[in-house]
C-alpha cells in the first residue's frame, strides 16, 4: 500500500503533506505532554520492532504473502492514535529515504493513510467494541477497519492522480486488503494483543483510558444504520460530487462514456442489481451487508479461545520406537552419521572465510568438543550441520546424504540445535507450546505431539512446567526447555552451542550431566561448542580446535590439553585442575598431570603414598 | 537474491567522493531531484528525454560512488514491481484527466492499447526509475546515523531526531533478534508454506513471534531508559548532533546537481 513517487502529481502530493503535518505536529505535541520521559525511547524502540515486524511476511493463500503494517496495533498497545500517528511516520520515514518501500513525495499521502487513517478509525473501532467484544475481539476488528479503510483511501489517491480506474481499482484493493487484513493485520494483532496481556499486562494500561460516552456511541451507531437504510433511496438516482465535478471539467458526454466504460465488470455497479430496480439497490446494500455479516461470524469462530488446535487428515509420518531412541538401521554406506567434505563458508558481509576447508566427521554416539576462539567458524559450522546454511564449496553429508532440497526436513529432524541464547528459540507463551513446535511443524499427530512433549519435559526434568511462561523461568530452566524443544523432535544427533554460557556453576554441572545421561541411556550423538574448559575432560571423548575457519586439532582431551600451541590459539586456558597438577609437579611431587578432579585425587593419594 | 539491512550498512560504510560528502547535501540533492522529476508534465514526449538524463546522471554518480552494480541492481529491482505493475496497466485504461485517446492496438475482448495510455504509462515508469535511484544511492552512501545527524543539522525537531536517532539504534538490534529466532524456527522445520500443518496455526506461530519481538523490545526499551537515567537523562534531553561546516566538495557537487537540473529544463 505504499505508493512511491511518481504516480501522485505535483498539486496533490502537497495537498497530502498539507493534511498530514498538523497530525503529525499535534501527535509530536501529544508525545511532549502525555508521554513521560520513561516512554519515549520506549516508542523509539516500538518502531524499531514495528520496523522489523514489517519484514515478517505473512502466507495470504493462493501462493501469495504480504506483511502487517502495524499502525493500530501499536495504537491499542500504547492507548493513543496520536501514538500510532508519530510511530508511523517515523517507520515510514526509514522506509522511503532507506529502503525505497513508498516514495518521498509521496511520504504525506502514504501517513495519511497508513498513519491518519488507519490509526484513527482502527483504534476507535478498537475501543467501540472493547466493552462488547472483548479485548482481543475488538484489536481484530480494530486492525481490520483501519487497514481496509487506508486502503480503500490509497484506491482514491490513486484514482484522482489519474491511474486507475476507480470502480475496479476499488472492487480490487477493497477485496485484496479486505483478505489481508481478515488473514494478516487483523489476526496478528489480535494474537500479539492476547499475549502482551497474558505476559505483560502492565504494559496495556486499560485503567488510564476514559470510555467512550454514551451518547457518542449511540450517534455512532445511528450514523451507520441510517447510512445504511437510506443508502440506496439518498444515492441512486442523482450524480455524487465526484461524478458532478466529472461533468462539470469533462463535459456529460465524456463522463458519461467513462462511467459506462469503468463500470462494466463491477457486479453490483452504483450498489444495485442491475434489472431490479429500487429492489436491486436494496438487494445489493444487503448483500453488502451479508458479507460483513459473514466476515463478523468467522472473526468470532477464529478469535474463540482454544485449547487445542485441530489438525486435519494428518497421518502419523514416522513410526515411534518406544524402546531405542536411534534408529538402528545404519545401512549409510559409511560409519559416519555426520561427515563434511573440504566445507567452505565465505558470509556476502564479510571477506574471510568463516569456514576454510572443513573435513569433519562424526560417528553415531560419540561426544565430541568443539574448541575454538570467538570467531573461529563454531556457530557456521553448525548452521551447516543443520543445512542452515548453503556451503560456498564442499560438501555436507548427513547419513550419508548430501544435504539438498529433497531431504532437509530428515536432516533438521536428524540433527538438532541448541541454540546459545534461548530466548532465540523460545517465543510461544507457555513451555509447552514452545516444546510441540518441532512437533508441529514435521506434522505429527496431536497424540503423538502430546506424548513427545511429555516425555522430552521428563528428560529435561520440567514436568509440570508445561502451562508456566518461558520468560517466568530461570536461565537454567529456559535452557532446558530450548533443549525439549529439540528432544521432541527426537533428534539422533544433538549440538549445543554454548550450553552453559550464563549458568551458575551448579547449574552448568547438572546441565551437562543431563547431556551425558542422554548420550549414555539413549545413544544421542552429542556436539557442544563451549569455552568451559573444566566441563570438557569429564565430557568429551574427542576435541576438535577450530582456529580461523579450520580444524588445527583433534584428539582425546589427554592429547589437546598436552599441546599449549594449540590451547594459545583457541584463547583459552588448561583446566584448573591440569593447571593445580602441572603446578605440584613444578614442585617436585611425583604426579601425572590428570585432567579430571577423580585422575587428580588418585595422582595425589598415589603420590602420598596413601 | 534479497538485500538486507546488513547489505546496505557495507555500501554506506564505503569511502568515496560521495561517500564524504556533507549528509545534509545528499538529503537536499535527493529531495530536488526527486521533486523536480515528479513535477514534469505527465503527458510530454520530452519528460521522457528530461528523466532519461537526470537517470544517466545518476547512474554516474552510483559508478563515482563505486557502489556493488549487482546490488544497486537488485535493490533498484525490488523497489520496481509496485510502480511497474500500475505503468504497465497504463496503456490498457482510459486515463480519467485525458479527453481524447489515440488507439494504437485492438486486442481481443474490447481491450485496447492508447498512445496517450503507453505515453503516461511510460512517464511514470521512468519516474520511478529516477526516485529509486535517486534513494538508492542517498541511503548507499550515507550512514543511517549521519542521515539523522543531518536531517537535525536541516531543523527537523528535536524529539523527532532523538526518536530517529534512537530507533535507528534499534533496528539493528531487531534485525538481529528477528533473524535469530527466525534461524532457530528454520532449524526446527518451520516453513510458512509447509502443507503438513494448518495454515491457522503456522499464522499463529508468525504472531507468536511478532509478540515476543515485542515484548523484547519493550522490554529492551525499559533497560534502555533505567541507562540513560543512570547518565542523567530528562525529558528536556536532547541529541547532540555538534557542528559541521560544508567543504568545497560539497559546494561543487550541489552545484553540478543544480545546474543539471536547470540545463535539462531549459536546453530539452
Amino acid at each position: 500500500m505504499h505508493i512511491p513517487d511518481g504516480l501522485i502529481p505535483f498539486p496533490q502530493y502537497i495537498i497530502y503533506w498539507l493534511l498530514v503535518l498538523p497530525p503529525v505536529y499535534l501527535s509530536l505535541n501529544w508525545a511532549r505532554q502525555e508521554l513521560d520521559e520513561m516512554k519515549t525511547p520506549l516508542l523509539a524502540v516500538l518502531a524499531a520492532g514495528i520496523f522489523a515486524i514489517q519484514a515478517i511476511n505473512l502466507p495470504i493463500g493462493m501462493g501469495t504473502s504480504g506483511h502487517m503494517v502495524g499502525a493500530v496495533l501499536a495504537a491499542i498497545i500504547l492507548g493513543s492514535p496520536y501514538a500510532g500517528l508519530l510511530l508511523l511516520t517515523l517507520v515510514l520515514v526509514v522506509q522511503a529515504f532507506v529502503f525505497y518501500d513508498g516514495g518521498i513525495t509521496t511520504l504525506g499521502a502514504n501517513i495519511f493513510n497508513m498513519g491518519l487513517v488507519s490509526c484513527w478509525s482502527g483504534y476507535y473501532t478498537y475501543r467501540w467494541l472493547e466493552g462488547r467484544l472483548g479485548t482481543v475481539k475488538a484489536s481484530f476488528a480494530g486492525a481490520w477497519v483501519g487497514l481496509f479503510l487506508s486502503a480503500i483511501v490509497a484506491t482514491f489517491q490513486i484514482y484522482l492522480a489519474g491511474a486507475f480506474p476507480l470502480i475496479e481499482a476499488l472492487v480490487v484493493m477493497g477485496t485484496f486488503h479486505a483478505i489481508i487484513g481478515f488473514v494478516g493485520e487483523g489476526f496478528i494483532t489480535a494474537i500479539v494483543v492476547k499475549s502482551i496481556i497474558a505476559s505483560r499486562p502492565d504494559i496495556m494500561k486499560f485503567e488510564q483510558r476514559k470510555p467512550i460516552s454514551r451518547n457518542l456511541q449511540v450517534l455512532g451507531i445511528a450514523i451507520v444504520l441510517i447510512l445504511a437504510v437510506a443508502a440506496p433511496y439518498i444515492a441512486s438516482t442523482n450524480p455524487d460530487g465526484l461524478e458532478q465535478a466529472m461533468i462539470h471539467l469533462m463535459g456529460e458526454e465524456q463522463a458519461s462514456n467513462l462511467e459506462t466504460s469503468i463500470h462494466y465488470s463491477a457486479p453490483m455497479a452504483d450498489y444495485s442489481i442491475p434489472g431490479l430496480g429500487r429492489a436491486g439497490e436494496v438487494g445489493a446494500i444487503a448483500i453488502g451487508t451479508l458479507i460483513l455479516l459473514g466476515m463478523g461470524l468467522l472473526l468470532a469462530k477464529f478469535s474463540r479461545t482454544k485449547q487445542d488446535i485441530p489438525i486435519k487428515n494428518l497421518e502419523e509420518k514416522e513410526s515411534v520406537n518406544e524402546n531405542g531412541w536411534v534408529s538402528q538401521d545404519r545401512d549409510w554406506g559409511t560409519p559416519y552419521i555426520i561427515e563434511t567434505r573440504n566445507l567452505m563458508h565465505e558470509y556476502r558481509s564479510g571477506s574471510t572465510k568463516a569456514l576454510n576447508g572443513i573435513d569433519f566427521c562424526v560417528k553415531p554416539g560419540e561426544r565430541i568438543v568443539l574448541l575454538g576462539a570467538n570467531g573461529a567458524g563454531k556457530s557456521t559450522l553448525f548452521k551447516h550441520l543443520n543445512g542452515i546454511l548453503k556451503p560456498t564449496s564442499g560438501e555436507v553429508i548427513i547419513k550419508g546424504q548430501s544435504i539438498d532440497k529433497t531431504n532437509i526436513k530428515d536432516v533438521r529432524r536428524t540433527v538438532g540445535v541448541v541454540f546459545q541464547d534461548p530466548d532465540d528459540q523460545i517465543f510461544s507463551p507457555t513451555v509447552a507450546q514452545d516444546v510441540a513446535f518441532g512437533p508441529m511443524n514435521l506434522g505429527l499427530s496431536e497424540k503423538e505431539i502430546e506424548r513427545r512433549v511429555k516425555r522430552a519435559l521428563e528428560m529435561v526434568r520440567l514436568t509440570g512446567y508445561e502451562d508456566r511462561a518461558p520468560h517466568h523461568l530461570s536461565g537454567g530452566e529456559k535452557k532446558r526447555v530450548a533443549i525439549a524443544g529439540i528432544l521432541a523432535m527426537k533428534p539422533e544427533v544433538l549440538i549445543l552451542d554454548e550450553p552453559t554460557t550464563g549458568l551458575d556453576p551448579g547449574a552448568a554441572a547438572r546441565l551437562m550431566r543431563m547431556i551425558m545421561e542422554m548420550n549414555r541411556n539413549l545413544g544421542i550423538t552429542m556436539i557442544i561448542a563451549t569455552h568451559e574448559v573444566d566441563l570438557v575432560p569429564a565430557f568429551a571423548q574427542r576435541i576438535c580446535v577450530l582456529s580461523t575457519g579450520k580444524i588445527i586439532g583433534e584428539g582425546t582431551p589427554a592429547e589437546i590439553f598436552s599441546r599449549p600451541d594449540l590451547i594459545a590459539k583457541t584463547h583459552l586456558r588448561l583446566p584448573l585442575v591440569a593447571q593445580l597438577m602441572e603446578q605440584l609437579k613444578e614442585a617436585d611431587l611425583d604426579v601425572e598431570v590428570a585432567l579430571t578432579i577423580e585422575g587428580a585425587k588418585s595422582e595425589i593419594l598415589k603420590a602420598l603414598g596413601r | 537474491m534479497h538485500i538486507t539491512l546488513t547489505d546496505i550498512e557495507r555500501e554506506a560504510y564505503k569511502s568515496s567522493l560521495l561517500h564524504n560528502m556533507d549528509g545534509r547535501i545528499k538529503i537536499i540533492m535527493t529531495l530536488a531531484v526527486i521533486i523536480y522529476s515528479v513535477s514534469l508534465p505527465r503527458l510530454d514526449i520530452n519528460t521522457i528525454e528530461r528523466l532519461g538524463i537526470i537517470w544517466l546522471y545518476l547512474l554516474t554518480l552510483l559508478i563515482v560512488a563505486r557502489l556493488n552494480p549487482v546490488y544497486a541492481a537488485v535493490r533498484m529491482a525490488i523497489a520496481l514491481p509496485f510502480g511497474l505493475g500500475i505503468s504497465v496497466l497504463q496503456p490498457f485504461i482510459r486515463q480519467p484527466f485525458i479527453n481524447d485517446f489515440t488507439v494504437i492496438y485492438l486486442l481481443p475482448l474490447g481491450i485496447t492499447i492508447t498512445e496517450e495510455g503507453l505515453l503516461f504509462g511510460s512517464i511514470i515508469f521512468s519516474k520511478f526509475m529516477v526516485s529509486v535511484t535517486a534513494v538508492v544511492l542517498l541511503s548507499s552512501t550515507t550512514q543511517m546515523q549521519d542521515m539523522v545527524s543531518s536531517a537535525r543539522r536541516l531543523g527537523l525537531p528535536a524529539e523527532m531526531t532523538l526518536l530517529f536517532s534512537m530507533m535507528v539504534r534499534y533496528l539493528f538490534v531487531f534485525w538481529g533478534m528477528l533473524r535469530r529466532i527466525r534461524t532457530a524456527q528454520k532449524t526446527r522445520c518451520f516453513d510458512i508454506w509447509n502443507k503438513d500443518v494448518p495454515r491457522r496455526w503456522i499464522l499463529e506461530q508468525i504472531g507468536l513471534s511478532i509478540s515476543a519481538l515485542f515484548i523484547r523490545s519493550y522490554e529492551q526499551g525499559e533497560r534502555t531508559y533505567q541507562s540513560m537515567l543512570c547518565r542523567a537523562y530528562s525529558a528536556d534531553s536532547q541529541m547532540c548532533v555538534g557542528k559541521k561546516t560544508l567543504g568545497s566538495g560539497d559546494y561543487l557537487m550541489f552545484s553540478i546537481t543544480v545546474v543539471m537540473i536547470i540545463g535539462v529544463q531549459i536546453f530539452i
